[in-house]
Formats: structure tokens, sequence, C-alpha cells
């Protein structure tokens, strides 16, 4: 583990994209702390530029607080990124696993779902998803889901198909260790390491795609988001160009960190492929 | 088949490669001064790790990133080629210095066909029009022995076999009528059988065009068979250097001596060959596997069938040992996979003390499962990277019921008779040499208590000098502690040191089964006298 | 031979996938809370109970459920789709008619971002660990990062507010007389901006699989044997490395075909260009629900037929078709 820290202590984008992504994690955490106000609320004179006393990021058409909505928003955009992820990830190594372990018809059967789930446009279906079962916290999070798992499970499968043929895999059979055993004991630990690099950039993909949704007006209403305060400012773009500009940054950086991330994470985990991907 | 001295065509002096900063030491090849001459095959010789393949790469000027000529000469004919400026290296390499590799399938480009990759050589050196050079490639293709060469020409790699593939590189490196070929283990991708008739052709272009040859690689027979002068190097020096004979039949440095001595211990099968009466262990009946695999994806109707056990039947006896010789693809892994049940028959039964054990029921199966018990070839494969020893040679005894404490003491116990400290159990894998970990693998074998262990091809990946030692240590083992061994091999010297009994296996069937001894030196089936007189150098062991 | 069996393989799969995607729809408007007819009538339509009717029979709501979905299933394929309540016009109509700016945009983003990313890709791996390498490295990973619809905002505010040299909205000037020539100048002049926006995105994703894919032929074994040849630079690059580590592009560029059309919705959105995007936002607004599932349907209808033309490429240029499985 020390060596694991280390290492990656040693990769230049990837601290980068760890003190952006602790600082983001602080100003999400703080959010109540900072603005303790609703950030729905209007709070001074509608469309006041950036810097102006007491707004940093200035107001919107209703005389809200883009600052507050960009670190209320912060809370959205990583709460909603990191369930969707989680969600697929576990969706995904299941699915993988299963698929890469069995083989034969049960494999065929996940992957022809697989390829189907990665074949039709995914921002359309999470649009379908989100549109029908109205859009919540929860009709985003599992849309988003329902989205990303497909690359996961071809990973952990490809994983699978190679580790189950080895050796030791082999040796825990000839010595009786049950299917459930190999499968976690013996094999995943080994399948892991680029799981976690793809995870941290599916976190970056899904807070893209909740951006985009509610950019189009798709998020959970009770919350504040970047995406919906880009959408909201975006006809307003020749008169207050911060409305739009801002959170739009925001979203940048947040995403940056988490590739910036990814890409440390990679270089510690997968020397193999490091020298193909380093930045 | 020494002659006298000829003239001199690649000669190198105090030749030093640097590796990296950060590898495992600072010079691959150090100091090292050796001629190659016109009209002879120099075998350089050594085990992995010695720099022998750096070497050749540094004569084409093709080492790897980072990897760099730190000190020394390269001369041929008159141009030092480690000062070589790019574009005159490039004229001389294909041209004059014509290089063979190990693997053909990767060494050629699997989207261009032959005829496209010998003609570009061609073209890259100005020979000249459309039709000479397409009378050259008929020509070349012919005299490297492939069939066909009008229809074949026009063939990508993927579609021919694997001593088709090297006879191309072969025909490929010749294009240009070289004075120097550098073939670096050419045939240690090849079946014996292949292997042979690769060596002949080697040997009789060499020849023919009085080719000055550069021969790496790793197997002593191999230089028997082939070598005029032989080029001994550990760890990146020369150690000895001579004629082929004097160096195989009269070894001066002690290392040549210790690896000859080693190799030659494999053809030493005095001491094999006991007689067994007992009752079988193990019974194999009538195994039939037929693999079906799939060529066109899901929906195509297109099956590939191969039929990997036809009908194999053999008796394993107490404390015998019996060898399973093949070449790839004549199922003896298979029948090693169905005996520790990785997979299953089609048909026909593995009986275990008479009782066949697909019908036992489950608990009897789980209990008898461990008592046949499996060693890898793979050495970096066969453990769970991620795992401690510890937990490698314990967990599978607690899954069967033994107490944690006692399993300890059992690993510890396998680990003192394999040879190796306690201090091992706290280490990972990647903390061991490929010898040390075919020693775990074997501890983690015998702390179920087997009464027979499958050896597939546990020695295959090992260098010689170690090849011996686990050998004798599987010998020995089985001897103390009476058990039975199925030995599955491409070897047949090998397997004539450790085994009673030795069965060959030909596409699916036995085509010979019998006394060790006999088998090796008096076969009787015309594959098994091919195999026999296949293995290279087999005048020197005799 | 064998490529014609991999391509009728294909193309039973690709409409295996649109019987899916059908299927799927059904699922979604049966799975939704409340009535389907109430769904497929969309917000207004079902206020409207002569249309809710016409819904009802039209798609046999009152059979039992697998007749509902053969009826359904049946009318996607005849290309029915039924009508929209709020445009009063039957959906297929309103597709055919936004289907040829949606093809011109995503066409256009794809093969900028497909040029561009082959360029990028093929020189950072060339100069590797370089300062090229480095700047596109980077460069790849920013365009990455960057969510597309405010890339498309901030190009409006700069390209058309600030400087305004690019029309900011729309597929053409309305209302100008204008000769055949002057129209297709205009219409270009409005693709530019909604076109590169698209692109970009894709332009950092095939920058990163070509240059990975350089990578790693770069290394293999035959490039060695090209050199040992003593073959030229040029020559190497070109037979040998591009050759091969171009192949896989084609496959992996076609698989992210279905991404560039849901990028569509986003940019059409931002640009008000008259594409199904745009109609499927409009759909979105109204929760006309029916023409959402349309535009979903025929846009998945589009990226397997991309993905089959992609196949047939592939086809052709790699002799181990049928050795793959």
């Amino acid at each position: 583990m020390s060596d694991f820290a280390r290492r990656f202590l040693g990769s230049r984008s990837g601290m980068i994209g760890l003190v952006l992504l602790v600082l983001l994690v602080l100003m999400a955490l703080s959010a109540d702390l900072l603005y303790p106000q609703d950030p729905w609320r209007m709070a001074g004179r509608p469309n006041l530029p950036p810097f102006t006393e007491g707004f940093l990021f200035g107001t919107d058409q209703l005389g809200r607080d883009v600052a507050a909505g960009i670190v209320h928003g912060a809370r959205m955009s990583l709460m909603i990124g990191f369930a969707s992820s989680v969600a697929a990830i576990g969706v995904g190594v299941v699915v993988g696993a299963v698929a890469g372990y069995f083989s034969g018809w049960v494999d065929d059967v996940l992957m022809r779902l697989t390829e189907f789930f990665q074949t039709i446009p995914s921002f359309m279906l999470a649009i379908v998803l989100v549109a029908i079962f109205s859009p919540s916290l929860e009709s985003i999070v599992t849309a988003i889901a329902v989205v990303s798992w497909p690359p996961i499970a071809r990973l952990v499968r490809a994983e699978f198909l190679s580790l189950r043929q080895r050796d030791f895999v082999k040796a825990a059979r000839v010595g009786g260790h049950s299917r459930t055993n190999i499968i976690v004991s013996q094999i995943l630990p080994n399948a892991l390491s680029p799981v976690i690099v793809m995870a941290s950039l599916m976190v970056a993909t899904a807070i893209l795609i909740e951006s985009g949704l509610s950019f189009l007006g798709l998020g959970d209403r009770n919350f504040i988001t970047w995406g919906f305060m880009i959408g909201a400012g975006r006809t307003m773009i020749r008169h207050a160009w911060w409305l739009s500009a801002i959170p739009g940054l925001a979203i940048f950086v947040t995403v940056l960190a988490l590739n910036l991330f990814g890409q440390g994470l990679s270089d510690v985990l997968n020397p193999r492929l490091s020298r193909s991907t380093r930045t | 088949m020494s002659r006298p001295a000829e003239t001199t065509v690649l000669s190198m002096r105090s030749l030093s490669i640097a590796l990296p900063p950060g590898a495992d030491r600072a010079l691959a090849v150090s100091d090292l001064s050796l001629d190659l001459y016109r009209n002879e095959i120099l075998c350089v010789v050594g085990e992995s790790g010695s720099g022998k393949s750096l070497l050749a790469n540094a004569i084409m000027g093709l080492l790897p990133n980072g990897v760099r000529v730190a000190s020394g000469t390269i001369d041929f004919e008159g141009t030092e080629l480690t000062t070589l400026p790019a574009n005159r290296y490039r004229k001389l390499r294909g041209a004059r210095i014509a290089m063979v590799f190990q693997e053909p399938m990767t060494a050629l480009n699997p989207v261009l066909t032959v005829r496209e990759q010998i003609d570009e050589a061609l073209v890259a050196h100005g020979v000249g029009n459309a039709a000479e050079r397409q009378r050259r490639i008929l020509e070349l293709l012919d005299a490297t022995g492939l069939p066909d060469p009008e229809t074949l020409q026009h063939a990508y790699p993927f579609r021919l076999s694997g001593g088709q593939r090297q006879r191309a590189m072969i025909a490929m490196a010749l294009a240009l009528e070289p004075d120097v070929l550098i073939a670096d283990e050419p045939t240690t991708a090849l079946d014996v059988t292949t292997q042979k008739q690769i060596l002949e052709l080697l040997r009789e272009i060499q020849q023919r065009r009085r080719l000055g040859v550069l021969f790496i690689t790793h197997d002593f027979g191999v230089v028997a068979e082939i070598a005029d002068r032989v080029a001994v190097m550990r760890l990146g020096e020369l150690v000895e250097e001579g004629p082929a004979r004097q160096v195989l039949d009269h070894p001066r440095h002690g290392y040549t001596q210790k690896l000859v001595a080693a190799v030659r211990g494999l053809s030493d099968t005095s001491g094999a060959a006991r007689e067994h009466r007992s009752e079988p262990v193990l019974s194999i009946l009538g195994a039939t596997k037929t693999f079906v695999t799939a060529t066109g994806g899901f929906f195509s109707g297109k099956r590939r069938r191969v039929e990997a056990l036809k009908d194999v039947s053999l008796d394993i006896a107490q404390g015998e040992t019996l060898g399973l010789v093949g070449e790839s693809g004549s199922g003896k892994s298979t029948l090693g996979q169905a005996v520790v049940q990785l997979l299953e028959l089609d048909s026909g039964e593995i009986r275990f003390h008479g009782t066949p054990i697909a019908e036992m029921p489950r608990k009897e199966r789980e209990r008898v499962r461990p008592k046949i018990q499996i060693v890898f070839q793979d050495p970096f494969a066969s453990l769970n990277p991620r795992h401690r020893i510890r937990r490698a040679l314990t967990e599978t005894q607690v899954i069967h019921g033994t107490r944690r404490a006692d399993a300890l003491a059992q690993a510890e116990r396998m680990l003192d008779l394999v040879g190796l400290d306690q201090g091992a159990l706290d280490r990972f894998p990647h903390e061991f040499s490929g010898g040390q970990r075919q020693r775990i693998g074997i501890a983690r074998a015998l702390v179920m208590e087997p009464e027979l262990i499958v050896a597939d091809e546990a020695v295959s990946a090992l260098d010689v000098s170690i090849q011996a030692q686990i050998l004798e240590l599987l010998a020995d083992i089985r001897d103390r502690l009476h058990l039975s061994m199925l030995f599955i091999t491409h070897d047949l010297r090998v397997a004539a040191q450790v085994c009673d009994r030795i069965a060959v296996m030909q596409r699916g069937e036995i085509v010979e089964h019998g006394n060790a001894q006999e088998v090796l030196h008096a076969p009787s089936h015309g594959y098994t006298r091919t195999l026999c007189d296949s293995m290279p150098g087999k005048e020197w062991f005799v | 031979m064998a490529q014609v069996r991999f391509l009728l393989i294909r193309l039973v799969k690709a409409i295996m996938v649109l019987l899916a995607v059908t299927v799927l729809s059904f699922g979604l408007i049966r799975a939704a809370p409340g009535d389907p007819a109430t769904v497929m009538a969309g917000e207004q339509g079902a206020v409207d109970p002569e249309f809710l009717e016409r819904v009802r029979e039209r798609y046999g709501l009152d059979r039992p459920i697998h007749e509902q979905l053969f009826t359904y299933v049946a009318g996607v394929a005849m290309l029915d789709f039924g009508d929209s309540y709020q445009h009063n016009r039957p959906v297929m109509e309103l597709i055919a008619e936004r289907l040829p700016a949606t093809l011109l945009l995503t066409l256009t983003a794809f093969a900028l971002a497909l040029i561009g990313g082959l360029l990028m890709g093929v020189t950072a791996a060339r100069h590797v660990g370089k300062w090229p390498d480095a700047l596109i490295t980077v460069a790849a990973l920013l365009f990455f990062a960057l969510p597309l619809f405010w890339v498309g905002l901030m190009a409006i505010l700069l390209f058309s507010v600030q400087l305004g040299w690019l029309p900011a909205f729309g597929m053409s000037t309305i209302g100008v007389n204008m000769s055949p020539i002057e129209r297709a100048l205009d219409v270009a002049k409005h693709l530019i901006l909604p076109a590169s926006t698209l692109g970009l995105l894709y332009l950092a994703t095939y920058t990163r699989m070509t240059r990975a894919s350089v990578l790693e032929v770069m290394d293999l074994e035959f490039v060695r044997t090209a050199r040992a040849k003593g073959l030229g630079e040029r020559r190497i690059w070109r037979r040998h490395i591009l050759k091969n580590a171009l192949l896989p592009i084609i496959t992996l560029a076609s698989l992210q075909a279905g991404h560039l059309v849901g990028g569509a919705v986003l940019t059409e959105t931002v640009f008000s260009w008259p594409g199904i995007g745009r109609l499927a936002f409009d759909a979105l607004l109204q929760r006309d629900y029916n023409l959402l599932l349309a535009t979903f349907i025929i846009a998945s209808a589009f990226v397997v037929f991309f993905n089959l033309v992609a196949d047939l490429i592939y086809s052709l240029a790699d002799p181990r078709i049928e050795v793959a499985s």
C-alpha cells in the first residue's frame, strides 16, 4: 500500500487531479456553511456581473447568487456522479464476471445484451428514461447507470476470460475451491486494477451526462445543478455571459480533475499501459 | 563438421551494451569480443538473461529504446556498425546482414501476403523490375521448401503452419543474398519434428551460400546439431568459445561444464524405469474428447471439430511414473486436465483405485479430488500474484477442513521438502525466481498429500540447469512419498530420464506405449521413430 | 465468401438490435406511470378524448399485451409511428423532414473528428514523449473534459456575439433570396459552429484511440522484422504500422457513433439546428413521448446502419476477417 501511495505521489497528473478533487469535495461538503441560504432564493439585484460586491460570480436574471449555485451544485454533480458510477460498476462487474467465468451460452446472452446497450445512442436512452419516469434524483442516477455499465462489463469479462485460464485459477479448481471462492478471492482481485481506473473516468462521464440532462431541463427541480444553471442562463448569453460560462467551467474543472486522477491511477496500477496513456 | 578457418565477416571487440537505469544489471553484454567467419554456423548459447538476444539486436542496429551500445566496436567487412549513420545502416540491413526471429507468427505482418512481404524487401534495396522480383520470390519460396510457391505466395501468414511461416521468414531473410544471417532462437517456438526440418534447411542454405550464421539458442541439443563453433554466454559475459566438438565434449569453463552436465544428465536414463506390478492408482478407460470451436461467430454454422482424445486407455500403478509424450496438439495436456477433473470427457471414464470418479457420490468426489494434484508449466502464471505463499499453501487445506495451525505446519514441512526456507511464507510470488516458484508450485501440490501428481510440462519453461534440479526434486519426492506421477512433456529425453513407462501421443491417440528405455532406444511405431530421430543433437547425447 | 457471411451475420445482428430497441420502447411505455394511452398521446393529446380514443384503437390498447406488442412492432417495421397531436401530423413525416439536417451535422462532425483525430493521434505517437505528443495529449485531455453544450454556448458567445463572424442559430438564413450556390455556402457557414462543437469531444476520443493503437503496433515484432529487412521509415510507417494500427480504429470509431447522435440532441438544441435532436428536445418539452420514442428508434437505426457500414469497410480491409469471431 505504501508502495502504491509513493508511486501515486510521483504521478504529476494524478496529484493535480487528487488536489482538485479534494478541494471540490470540501467545497461540496461545506456548501451549507459557505452559503447557508437556499440557492434558489433571490439574494440581490438581477444580472449583477461577477466580482460585484458580495457576489463573487454575480447574480442571474432572478437575482439568485451564482456562487451559491456553484457551491451547492458541486454536491449534486459529485453525488450523482458517484452514485450512478457505483451502481454501474456493480452491474458491470457482476455481468462481466458471470459472462467471463461461465462463458458458453451465458456469456453469449450477456454479451449480446451488453453490445445492445453499447450500440444504441446512450444519451438519448438516458433522456427517454428520465423523461418517461419523470425527473428525480433516483431516475437520473438509474438512467445514467443503465447507460454506463456496458464498458465495465466488457472489461471485467475480458479480464476474467484471460484470468480463468491462468494456472493459479486451475490450481484452485483442482484444490476443490468453490466457484464463489474462485471468483471472489482468486480472480476478482487480479481483475480490479483496470476497473478502478475505468471507474474514475466513469464518474467523470456520469457528471457530463448529468449536466447534459439538467441542461435539457431533465434535472431534479428540488436541487440546483450546474447543467440547469447553464440551461437557464442560455437565453441570456448576449447580456449575461457569466450565467452560462461559470457553471460550465465548474463542470470542466471537475471532469478534468477526475480524468487526471484516473490517469494517475492508471500510471500506478497498470505500469505496462502507462507509457501509452501518460500525458 | 569443423573446417579450416575462413575470413572474418563480423568482428566484435570489447563490446558492451548498457541497459536503462533501474534494470537488474547495468550492462546486458559486457566486454565481449567474438568473430563470425564466412561459411560457418556460430552458436551463441546461454540461459535466459545471458544477453544473447540483445547481442543479436545490437548487430542489427535494432536495440530497444533505452538500450544502447556503451563501448566497443562491431566491424562488418570493414564497416564499423556502432557509429554507422541510420541511412547507411538501413542499406546494410536485410541486404548484407539479415535476421530470422523466434516467433514467426508475430514476426510477420498479419495484413500483408507472403509475396508482399518479400517483395518489399527487394524493392527497398532496389532490385530489378516487377517481373524479376516475382521470379526471385518464387525461387526463394521454392528454395526454402515451401509447397506450391505459385499459390502460397498470395497467402496471409495466418494461413500457414508454424513451420511454413518460419520458412517464409527465412526466404525473406535470404531475399538479397546476405553475407551474414542472424537467427534468434529460430526453432524454439516449433515442434521438434518441424525444428529438425528447419535446422536442416538452415544448414543446407548456409552451406550452399557459404553464409556466416550467428545462431542464438538456449538449447545444447540444437547446438550439437548445427554448430561449427560455440560461444557460451552467462550474464552478459562470454565465458567460453571454441569449436563445437571441443566445447560440447570437453568444456573448460565451470559454467559450461555445469550446463553440459545438466543437459547430459537428462539423457542419463540408467536410474529410471522400474517395474510396478501393484494395483493401478489411476485407470483411464476409453477417454474421448472432441472440441468444437466456432470460427465465424454467433450465427455462423461453421464449426471446427478437433478430436483431442480418441479412445485413450492407460493405467498408472502406485509409485510409478508414466510419461505422456507428444507434440503440440497431440492431446497430451487435454488428458492431463481430464485426470485432474479440469475438464469433462465426452465418453470414457477415469477410475481412482478402481472407482470411476464421475460416478462417486459428491462427498466422496470432493474427498478424492485433492488426492490428484497438478504442477503447471509456467511458474509465473501458476501462483496468484496477490496472495502470499502462506495463503497459497494453506488455503486449499483449510477448505478441506484442516485446522489452520496444522495446515501451516504441513506447509512448512513441504517447503522444507522442496528446499525452501520458512521465510518464503511471508513473501509474494514475484519475489521469487522461476525455479523457486516451480518449487512452490510443487509444494502446493504436496500439501494435500496427493497420491498422484500430474506434471504438465513442469520443467519446459525453465533454464536447463534449473530444469535438472527440478527433475531431480520431482524424482526424489516421488520416491520418498511413494507417489504416482503422470509426467506430460514434449521432450522424449526428459521423459526417459524420470519415467518408468512412456506413452507417445499423436493426434489424440496413443501410438506407442511401453517401457521407457524401449520406447526411447527401440521405438516400434513410425511416429515415435520420427520423434526420436528429430531430437536435436541425438548423436551427441548417445 | 467469408466476407459475405460475416456481413450477413452483422446484418442479422443489426435487425435484432432494432427489434430489441422497439421492444424496449414498448416496454418503457408500459412501464411508465399511468395509462399507456395517455403516455403515448402526450401531454396535450391526453386531454383530447377523441385523440386518446384514436391512439387506443391504433395500438389496440384494449387487447392483450402480446397483441399490443405485435401491433407496435409491426407499426415500427412499416415506419408508422402514429400521429403527433402537438404537430397534428404523422410522426414519420416530421422525422423525415428533419433527418437530412441531422445527417449533415453528425456526418460532418464525424468526418472532422475522425480526420483530425487520426492526424493528431499519429502525430503524437510518432513523437511519443516529445513536445508534439505532450501538446496533443494535453489538448485531448482538456477537450475530453468539456461539456458539449457549454462549448457550443461559448462558441456562440465568441464567434457570433463578440466577433460576429458566424451565425449562431439555425441552418440557413431565412427570408433571403439566394442562388443554389449561395444557399449551399450559407448552410456551410451555419454548419461550422455546430459541427465543430459536436466534433470536438470525438476529436479527443479518436486522438487517444489512434495514439494508443499506433503505440501498440509500433512495439510489435513484425515492425522489427520490417526494420531488419532494411525498409525505410516512411515505408515501415505506411505499410506496417499504420495499416495495422488504423484497422481497429474503424470499429472503435463506429462504436462511438451512438454517442455522436446523443451529442446531436445537445448540439441541435444549443444551435437551434432543425434536426431530429431538436425535434426530440421539443417533444421533451411538450411531453410528446410517442414522438420522443420515435426519434430514439430512428437514431438507433442510424447508429446500427453506421456500424454496418463500418463492418463493410472493415471486412474489405482486413484479410483475417474469417478467423475473427
